[in-house]
């Protein structure tokens, strides 16, 4: 059964630009139990899925569709029944812990005010409490007094599992939570998220550009490619036979791989290619790519991606004519 | 964090250092001979040459004049400001009688500009753009443009002389208060008004704000706990600051109001070529700024765990 499931969502940044669609009809599931992982370039617009789910974007920010929460649409909530699911039935981890800590509180103060205001606990119990937590994700409690700015890398992403895991939420969004970390404290705080999420049963949103952590942790994927999902699949297929061209470029510049990066530049969100939106860059580029945009077709086993080449070889192997509109 | 305050502490006494100089160089930078205007207070009308090089060299003054400097600093740091040239009155107690006042007056007129501006600036923040915050942003511009004695003389004009409700000048009792640390406090919380509101605007934008929301904190904890206390700390130091030049004594309106503070003393001091006073006042409210200046550097630190867990501590 799908804990998270969001439909058609479209996010919208008003700016003097014009409008910035960072988001457009994604649809994506989050099953109960589950790791996926949501993965994509810089500026893909992962972030901004992340924030969304919660309500948490800017003012200038126009969200349209559905994103369903055990069956109920977060955008119909009021903004009090919003503030309840926040912490205690959905956790975050914001990108970028240095800046998301507020650097005049202790860390055990910002893991505590949690228990304070959800469960009304007293300053004591919720210390108590917050030391606990940081015992968990492996900090010595007797640091619960300490400022961020006093903390490691490393530890401030852990100080940031604690924060998200501090209520036990159902659903732990970890946005880049390995970004900037060496190889080897990379590895343990991924395996510390996924081994503390796996133990209570929780499910995980995982954003993430760095594949290697994706591939190691993940239950299944999601490549996002200019605001939009374009291939999804169980995290062992798509890493070992994907799909959409993107996706394949985006592997090939593991190191592992290679290590080539891929080609061209970032689309941009005020006026993006017309088409399909990686046409610009796309290796397997065929004459139609620009004028028509591809849905996300559903393969066999469970998998979507979303390219011309597959929806020809659909039609091809169901018999139907070539060079038909999709939409 | 002893570390941070020793720094500070050093850094101050160079600054003093530096003001014994300036100071002391007043008596040679004012125009006039300081034998002369000595022996003219002394003897009055019709000196004689002989009258002032007598009083040249009882004073010290023909000796040279780092020499004049050693002996005068030696002097002040024995809390030894002198005698006043034309009074023979004891400097420093001149000044600590005046002392009272001006720190009155500081005080009352930080007090008030911060609680008009602290509140003032917050609400416009969190209406960004609204007509309250443009009315705000219009009155402290309005405040910022006026001068202090054009508003201190509007002030005894509505309140002193049209409604007779306040008198317009002296010293001695809280309604004599009220007029000039009003025009003190409100020019002074107009400046604060646009520090509290941008640096409010800033700390708004910040990560940690939307990092608080995400932990489903309401509204009201996440502006007072996480807001607020980011976003009053340059405004603290600025009050500090403005503390600091207060306590120097404010010179226009303290002699607008006929308010007898350090402000005026020194005024009347320089009027009256009163050089050994003005070198006093000079130094004095130099180390009074310096002083309140390094107890806002302490409290920053107190309320700022950045300073106050220095790497190098
Ligand atoms: N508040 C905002 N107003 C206008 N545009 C925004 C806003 N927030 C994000 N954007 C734009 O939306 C796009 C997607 O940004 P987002 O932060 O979601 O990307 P990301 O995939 O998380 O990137 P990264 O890997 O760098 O974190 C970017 O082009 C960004 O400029
Ligand atoms: S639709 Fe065309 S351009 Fe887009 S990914 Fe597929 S082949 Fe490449
Ligand atoms: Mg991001």
């Amino acid at each position: 059964m799908s804990l998270l499931s969001v439909e058609d969502l479209d996010v919208s940044f008003r700016t003097s630009r014009g409008p910035v669609k960072a988001n457009e009809g994604i649809s994506l599931e989050v099953k109960e139990g589950e790791i996926l992982a949501l993965i994509g370039e810089t500026g893909c617009g992962k972030t901004t899925f992340g924030k969304a789910i919660l309500r948490l974007l800017s003012r200038n920010v126009k969200l349209e569709g559905k994103i369903l929460f055990k069956g109920r649409d977060l955008l119909t909530l009021s903004e009090k029944e919003m503030r309840r699911m926040r912490g205690k039935e959905i956790g975050i981890m914001l990108q970028n812990p240095s800046l998301s800590l507020n650097p005049v509180l202790s860390v055990g103060d910002q893991i505590a005010e949690i228990y304070r205001c959800h469960e009304n606990c007293g300053k004591k119990e919720a210390g108590k409490k917050a030391g606990e937590m940081l015992e968990l994700v492996g900090i010595d409690p007797s640091k619960k007094s300490e400022y961020p700015h006093q903390f490691s890398g490393g530890m401030l992403q852990r100080v940031m599992v604690a924060m998200g895991l501090a209520l036990h939420p159902g659903l732990l969004i970890a946005d880049e939570p390995t970004k900037g970390l060496d190889p080897q404290t990379k590895q343990q705080i991924a395996d510390l998220i996924s081994g503390l999420v796996r133990r209570e049963g929780s499910s995980l949103l995982l954003i993430t550009h760095d594949l290697e952590v994706a591939e190691r942790v993940a239950d299944r994927a999601a490549v996002m490619y200019a605001g939009e999902i374009v291939e999804t699949g169980s995290a062992g297929e798509i890493f070992s036979s994907p799909k959409h061209p993107y996706t394949r470029a985006l592997l090939e510049s593991l190191p592992g791989k290679g290590l080539r990066a891929v080609p061209g530049q970032s689309p941009s969100f005020v006026s993006p290619p017309s088409g399909c939106r990686y046409h610009p860059r796309c290796e397997f580029r065929m004459e139609s790519c620009p004028e028509i945009r591809p849905g996300l077709l559903e393969l066999e086993g469970g998998r979507q991606v979303r390219c011309l080449l597959y929806e020809k070889k659909a039609r091809q192997d169901t018999g139907q004519e070539t060079g038909g509109k999709t939409q | 964090m002893w570390n941070y305050i020793a720094k500070r502490l050093l850094l101050i006494l160079v600054v003093i250092f530096g003001v014994t100089l300036v100071s002391f160089s007043a008596m040679y930078l004012a125009p006039g001979d300081p034998a002369e205007v000595i022996a003219f207070a002394r003897y009055g009308q019709d000196l004689s040459a002989e009258q002032i090089e007598a009083v040249r060299e009882a004073e010290g003054l023909d000796a040279p004049v780092y020499i004049q400097y050693l002996n005068w600093l030696e002097h002040v740091l024995h809390l030894d400001f002198g005698k006043s040239v034309i009074s023979s009155d004891d400097i420093l107690e001149e000044i600590l009688l005046r002392l009272p006042a001006t720190a009155e007056l500081a005080l009352a007129s930080l007090f008030l500009s911060l609680i008009i501006a602290i509140p003032a600036g917050v609400l416009s923040s969190l209406k960004q753009n609204s007509l309250l915050d443009n009315a705000c942003v219009f009155t402290s511009l309005l405040g910022v443009s006026i001068p202090n004695f054009w508003l201190g003389l509007l002030l005894i004009w509505f309140f002193a002389l049209t409604l007779r409700m306040l008198p317009s000048f002296g010293y001695g009792s809280l309604e004599n208060l009220v007029l000039p640390a009003l025009t003190l406090g409100t020019s002074m919380a107009a400046v604060t008004t646009r520090l509290t509101r941008s640096s409010m605007l800033e700390v708004l934008k910040q990560e940690y704000i939307v990092a608080a929301r995400a932990k489903g904190l309401d509204e009201r904890t996440i502006l007072i706990r996480h807001a607020l206390k980011n976003a009053l700390l340059p405004v603290l130091t600025f009050a500090g600051m403005q503390l600091g030049y207060l306590l120097g004594g404010t010179v226009i309106v303290e002699t607008i109001f006929a308010w007898p503070g350090l402000g005026k003393l020194l005024v009347d001091s320089i009027f009256a070529r009163d050089f050994a006073l003005v070198q006093g006042c000079v130094l004095f409210i130099a180390i009074l700024f310096s002083l309140s200046n390094l107890a806002v550097d302490i409290l920053y630190a107190v309320l700022d765990p950045r300073i106050r867990y220095d790497k190098h501590d």
